[in-house]
């Protein structure tokens, strides 16, 4: 024992000393950092120095004329002084920080100096002088604005190295203290050692505790006296063991979440709806131990579930193509609850099930629900051991993913049909403009023919009228009848490109009316105009696609423009007696009733700079030669509606 | 005593005085006329009056010529001995006043003179004086001869008499790389510039070498020659020339070529204004009275 | 061609006659001359103006009536107006930007077109038998070398109309001349102003460079709002946005206007053989904003600053 104490004394001495070389030595180290303090407060002069050789330039550059005289020596004298007073400032720092501020410095002055000789050398245009003397003046300002920032951010820096000396001295202090204070506890525990043979059954539990903390779980102690303590020890050996039991569930849990995951993960990331069915149906199987799964979808066509996929183990089939009436599958849906329910041999719900499809012992049902709707259902044959209420959990959670995964295919086959008809839809705007060029050549090569045709027909003519040989004249007949077939067909050209003829397609209006919202919706959306369609299916008719899209450009834009503040657009389409009926409607400011007669008149307008009052007029003409009509309703301040009547025409 | 003493202080006092008259007669005063950059132009140069100091025992000191207003009288009121002129201002000082070439400063690359350009973007469908018409040009400076001069009595001997009626616009951008930049952007339509400043230009940028053409390139003449007063002493002027001239042969010579980046001098002589005398007596002006 | 065509032919006639005859009684002695702007936008307006000035003063406009039209930047709506101005017998059509002449190129071959504001026409594919006009070509890579020096841009994003012919041809031109600077392009191709704030939003770049375009010059209030949250620059070549980028290179709208009066006036003269049916204007405006610069915290080049037409502080 005693020599216990003499070796607890010497570490205690040991500690003693130990504190007292650190605080020496930091001692040492505040001296140092003291005398750096000194230097620093040096190289501020240096910083003064910098600042008023920029001055100086700046105040040489306002101050002195632009006929430079001796002053030019001055400045160039200035300017070199303050580039070695730069200099002189990267040569004594050297934290990352100061010098990357010196750098821009340095940069700075290169800069300044290139404006300063742009500026003294340039000689002739007034305009850029002026304009050299401002961008030097203005560097000028800025070096003085980083020279003086640098001074002040100089200054935080010997203050913050002055705390930070103060801060180690405390620091000493503290530390002296703190070797006191460590002794004082040492010596306390030496007294403890003492006493260590009632320690030592708790340094017993202690190494227990950690075994079980470092993940031996079920680690016991054997502690037999003094009886408190083999108490204690029974009470931790309980604890032991029931955190081992714990971790156990806890791992099996997890391996079932991951399982989930995986089955989950991989419905979500196949498209197609088969192969979504596949994994469901596998991802089942692999968290039930049954005889068979099989599933079935609702279609509400038929109203029927049908079978869609099964895995069995054995042919517990006996036919493959299983359906039930949608009405019997509810009545037990509603039946169980709308939950999952095990079905035994003896309920009626299995044998409406079974009937003579398969025999089974027991019965699962798991139903799948897609937005609260019923939309197919699971069933398990012959589950073997008892569905906790876990497995109920994470069935349910696979159904649901499957459910989605479905609903998700489904959307994506409708985004795939529309991208399809949308460049259907823009090949076909390109094919209009082609056909348009082509009627325009057509025009052209018609004109340019027409006339030496006319004097071939004319100069055959005239050689008819002379005294001319029979087979001379055969020939000649041949010239007229064909130059006459050749005029024929150049009438007829002239006469279906001029100006723009019908162009009539078999045409679908509601569609045709859709190109032109869409290529209008942009405006509308802008205007914060609210788009109302109301769409009645309509029989194709013969028009001109180009002339009614025009037509219906017209009218929209100017609803439009007639809601100024916003509003509602209300675009019909319908039948009425033989005749197709588009009607345009908006809550705008409406057309008053004196000029309500007028405004089909060509270059009526009440838009001023913003209209040419062509648009009613060119819609009014491009219908009539549809043979169709068009009729307006106005109210001042509540609205206007445009119809629009088309007669059916078709092919003959 | 106290007589004594004043007696000493007043004799000490003059003969620092005399002293102090005697040092300033004898400092060499020599200008620069300004270039791209005079601070760089300026350290290039001190090197060169510490060596001249020493070797023909005078202080040597620099002065910076402005460009402004006239460069000759300007010459004279700070009484200057000597200035590295262009070579307008050389051949000017030298019609005017009493100076005479000494010698030409030699590139590294060994050459003493360049000559200057008259360019145009490539894709303007300028090919010759006779597109120009109607166009608008840039010039540098009434006070070049690359920049102004040579371009006029190129279109002078293309039949053009006068700028104003053949080109639509033409005005100074006052320094040759501003010119480039103006054809550059197409500000102007034909830019005149120095050829040594638009490669230096064009090595800084390559890409530009895609979009300009050269037109027409003028004589080569000298980028700049020292001028000494004649009146000097005729020793004086010689020993400087000769020292110049021999610097490449000797040491400390040496060093001081390669901190000025040259390769050496050349005698200068009168030949080198040839080109500018031609422009003159061709344009029919006076150099005494030429006004810039 | 079968009976009942010709008769509705016959019919069409008597209409197209009822309207001619309507509208000669305003327009006996007047010619009618269509204008369309590819967009309501500043630059259009300025040049009409000068152009309009110096006609006043042959006294030419007293015998001509000036029909407008002037569309929102689209295909459609293009023709659309070009339609309208054709359908009122327009004897000659001006069209301001290369979207509404493209489109008139493609609603006449007869009625002479006189366009302006077209960038590089024949890169860009205008043209024509009845096709007049003034084109004007500025240098792209001048622009991009000053960019480059005030700020250093690794990534440009080139907005392009592709709607107007101009604009993809100079977009390709910056793209070209992008790898002589060390930048990698970002194209950017829309087609409304919905599909700008998409694609702007989308991508990353450090500068942007907006072509010539009404689409874009009609919607550079709301680029420039996209542009300004990620604080780089805009730089453009339409006047008229030089407010909201940082350099702005675009053709003199002085000489464009003169060009045009030139062209109009041998048009509308039937003198149009004299010379060449097409003029380049060549000489370009340069623009620095100082107050974008300052925001940005960019020194520009000495370079730039003085060599600038005009600088706004
Ligand atoms: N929906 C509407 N609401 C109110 N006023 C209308 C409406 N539609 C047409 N108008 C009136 O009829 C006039 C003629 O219309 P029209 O479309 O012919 O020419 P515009 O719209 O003025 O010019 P643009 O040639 O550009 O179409 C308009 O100026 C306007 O006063
Ligand atoms: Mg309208």
């Amino acid at each position: 024992m005693r020599n216990r104490i003499i070796k607890y004394l010497s570490i205690i001495f040991i500690f003693f000393s130990m504190g007292g070389i650190i605080a020496f030595i930091s001692t040492q180290r505040v001296t140092s950092d003291l005398k750096v303090l000194i230097n620093l407060h040096r190289v501020e002069t240096f910083r003064q120095d910098l600042i008023i050789n920029i001055k100086t330039v700046q105040n040489n550059l306002f101050t002195i004329g632009t006929t430079f005289g001796p002053e030019l020596d001055i400045i160039v004298e200035n300017v070199l002084s303050l580039d070695k007073a730069v200099n002189r400032c990267l040569e004594c720092h050297h934290s990352s920080e100061v010098t990357g501020k010196l750098d821009r410095l340095r940069t700075l002055v290169e800069k300044y100096k290139d404006a300063l000789s742009a500026f003294i050398t340039t000689t002739a245009n007034p305009e850029r002088i002026h304009r050299l003397k401002e961008v030097a003046a203005e560097i000028g300002n800025l070096l003085l604005q980083d020279a003086e920032e640098m001074t002040y951010f100089a200054h935080q820096k010997l203050q913050y190295k002055t705390e930070k000396a103060i801060e180690k001295v405390n620091k000493i202090r503290e530390l002296l203290i703190l070797v006191l204070f460590i002794t004082m506890i040492f010596g306390f525990f030496t007294a403890m050692a003492l006493t260590r043979d009632i320690v030592r059954p708790i340094e017993k539990l202690r190494i227990a505790a950690e075994k079980v903390a470092s993940g031996e779980l079920g680690y016991s102690v054997d502690i037999s006296d003094p009886p408190e303590f083999a108490h204690l020890g029974e009470s931790f050996n309980k604890m032991s063991r029931s955190l081992k039991e714990q971790q156990e569930k806890t791992l099996e849990y997890v391996s079932k979440l991951r399982e989930l995951h995986r089955i989950t993960l991989s419905m979500h990331l196949v498209t197609e709806k088969k192969n979504i069915i596949n994994e469901f149906v596998k991802g089942v199987v692999d968290v039930i131990d049954a005889d068979g799964v099989l599933l079935f979808l609702y279609n509400p066509d038929h109203d029927l579930f049908s079978l869609e996929q099964f895995i069995t183990k054995k042919s517990y089939l006996k036919r493959k193509e299983i359906k039930y009436s949608g009405e019997i599958i509810r009545k037990i849906y509603q039946g169980c609850g709308k939950k999952a329910t095990m079905l035994y041999k003896n309920e009626e719900a299995l044998r409406a099930f079974s009937e003579d499809n398969f025999e089974a012992e027991n019965l699962y049902v798991l139903w799948i629900k897609h937005k609260n709707k019923l939309s197919g259902f699971l069933l398990i044959i012959n589950v073997k051991g008892t569905i906790t209420g876990e497995d109920t959990r994470i069935l349910s959670i696979i159904a649901n993913n499957f459910a989605v995964a479905i609903e998700n295919t489904l959307l994506y086959e409708d985004i795939k049909l529309q991208m399809k008809n949308l460049k259907e839809t823009q090949d076909q705007l390109i094919q209009a403009a082609k056909l348009a060029a082509i009627g325009e050549l057509a025009a052209t090569v018609a004109h340019e023919l027409n006339n030496p045709l006319t004097t071939i027909l004319g100069y055959t003519e005239l050689i008819k009228e002379e005294e001319i040989s029979e087979t001379i004249k055969k020939d000649l007949d041949i010239i007229e009848a064909e130059s006459l077939r050749a005029r024929d067909i150049v009438r007829q050209l002239l006469e279906f490109s001029r100006k723009r003829p019908l162009q009539l397609t078999e045409l679908d209006i509601n569609e045709t009316l859709q190109e032109v919202i869409k290529f209008l919706s942009p405006n509308i959306k802008k205007s914060s105009i609210k788009l109302l369609t109301e769409f009645s299916p309509l029989p194709n008719t013969l028009a001109d696609k180009d002339q009614i899209k025009q037509v219906f450009l017209n009218l929209i834009n100017n609803a439009v423009q007639a809601m100024p503040e916003g509003g509602v657009l209300t675009i019909k389409t319908g039948l009425q007696d033989s005749n197709i009926f588009i009607e345009v409607s908006d809550t705008g400011i409406g057309i008053p009733e004196d000029i309500l007669p007028r405004i089909f008149e060509p270059f009526f307008t009440t838009k001023k700079e913003k209209g040419t009052g062509l648009g009613l007029s060119i819609s009014y003409r491009i219908i009539e030669s549809h043979g169709g009509k068009i009729y307006v309703k106005s109210q001042k301040g509540k609205g206007t509606t445009f119809k629009v009547l088309l007669p059916i025409k078709k092919h003959v | 005593m106290k007589r004594v003493i004043k007696g000493i202080l007043v004799s000490v006092f003059s003969l620092m005085v005399i002293f102090n008259a005697y040092a300033q007669d004898h400092t060499l005063l020599i200008g620069l006329i300004p270039e791209q950059n005079i601070f760089r132009q300026f350290q290039r140069f001190l090197p060169l009056t510490e060596y001249l100091s020493k070797k023909i025992d005078r202080e040597v000191k620099l002065t910076i010529l402005s460009r402004y207003g006239d460069i000759i009288d300007r010459f004279s009121s700070r009484n200057m001995d000597g200035a590295f002129f262009g070579v307008l201002t050389g051949y000017l000082a030298i019609k005017k006043m009493d100076v005479e070439p000494s010698v030409v400063p030699i590139e590294l690359d060994g050459s003493s003179e360049t000559s200057g350009y008259i360019i145009v973007r490539r894709d303007s469908g300028i090919e010759s004086v006779k597109d120009m018409q109607g166009k608008v040009i840039a010039f540098v400076d009434r006070a070049t001869v690359r920049g102004y001069l040579f371009p006029i009595i190129y279109f002078k001997r293309h039949g053009i008499n006068d700028i104003k009626t053949f080109f639509k616009e033409f005005y100074f951008t006052g320094s040759n790389d501003a010119s480039v930049y103006a054809v550059v952007d197409g500000r102007a339509d034909i830019g005149c510039v120095k050829a040594n400043i638009y490669e230096a230009i064009l090595a800084r940028d390559p890409t530009l070498r895609k979009e300009l053409k050269i037109i027409a390139t003028s004589p080569l003449m000298p980028l700049s020659v020292l001028c000494l007063k004649k009146s000097l002493p005729e020793k004086l002027k010689t020993k400087i020339t000769e020292i110049l001239l021999n610097m490449k042969n000797d040491k400390e010579g040496k060093e001081v070529l390669k901190r000025m980046e040259l390769k050496g001098f050349r005698r200068a002589s009168m030949n080198d204004f040839k080109v500018v005398d031609d422009i003159f007596r061709e344009l029919n002006i006076d150099p005494e009275t030429y006004r810039y | 061609m079968t009976e009942k065509v010709r008769k509705l032919s016959v019919v069409v006639f008597l209409v197209f006659l009822f309207n001619f005859l309507f509208s000669v009684e305003s327009t006996a002695e007047e010619r009618v001359v269509g204008v369309v702007f590819s967009a309501d936008i500043p630059v259009y307006h300025e040049v009409h103006k000068k152009f309009l000035n110096k006609l006043r003063k042959t006294g030419y406009t007293k015998k001509i009536k000036f029909l407008y039209q002037k569309p929102n930047p689209d295909s459609l709506a293009w023709s659309n107006a070009v339609r309208k101005l054709i359908a009122y017998d327009a004897t000659i059509l001006i069209t301001y930007g290369s979207g509404a002449t493209e489109a008139a190129t493609y609603e006449t071959a007869n009625i002479p077109i006189v366009y302006t504001l077209v960038y590089d026409p024949v890169k860009s594919g205008i043209k024509g038998r009845n096709l007049y006009g003034v084109g004007y070509s500025i240098p792209v890579t001048s622009l991009l070398r000053y960019l480059k020096r005030t700020t250093d841009v690794k990534k440009l994003g080139v907005l392009a109309s592709e709607i107007e012919p101009s604009s993809k041809t100079q977009a390709k031109h910056v793209s070209d001349a992008c790898k002589d600077f060390n930048m990698e392009k970002v194209l950017l191709n829309v087609k409304n102003e919905e599909e700008i704030r998409i694609k702007l939003k989308l991508f990353s770049f450090d500068a942007l460079f907006i072509t010539d375009s009404a689409l874009l010059a009609k919607s550079i209030t709301s680029i420039f709002r996209i542009i300004n949250e990620r604080s780089i620059p805009i730089v453009s070549t339409i006047q008229g946005t030089e407010d909201y980028s940082l350099i702005n290179l675009h053709p003199d709208i002085d000489e464009i206007a003169n060009a045009l009066y030139r062209t109009f006036l041998k048009v509308i003269k039937e003198d149009r053989k004299v010379k060449g049916k097409r003029e380049i204007v060549q000489r370009s405006k340069l623009i620095y904003n100082m107050k974008i610069s300052k925001r940005l915290g960019l020194q520009p080049s000495i370079q730039l600053i003085t060599g600038a037409d005009r600088i706004i502080k």
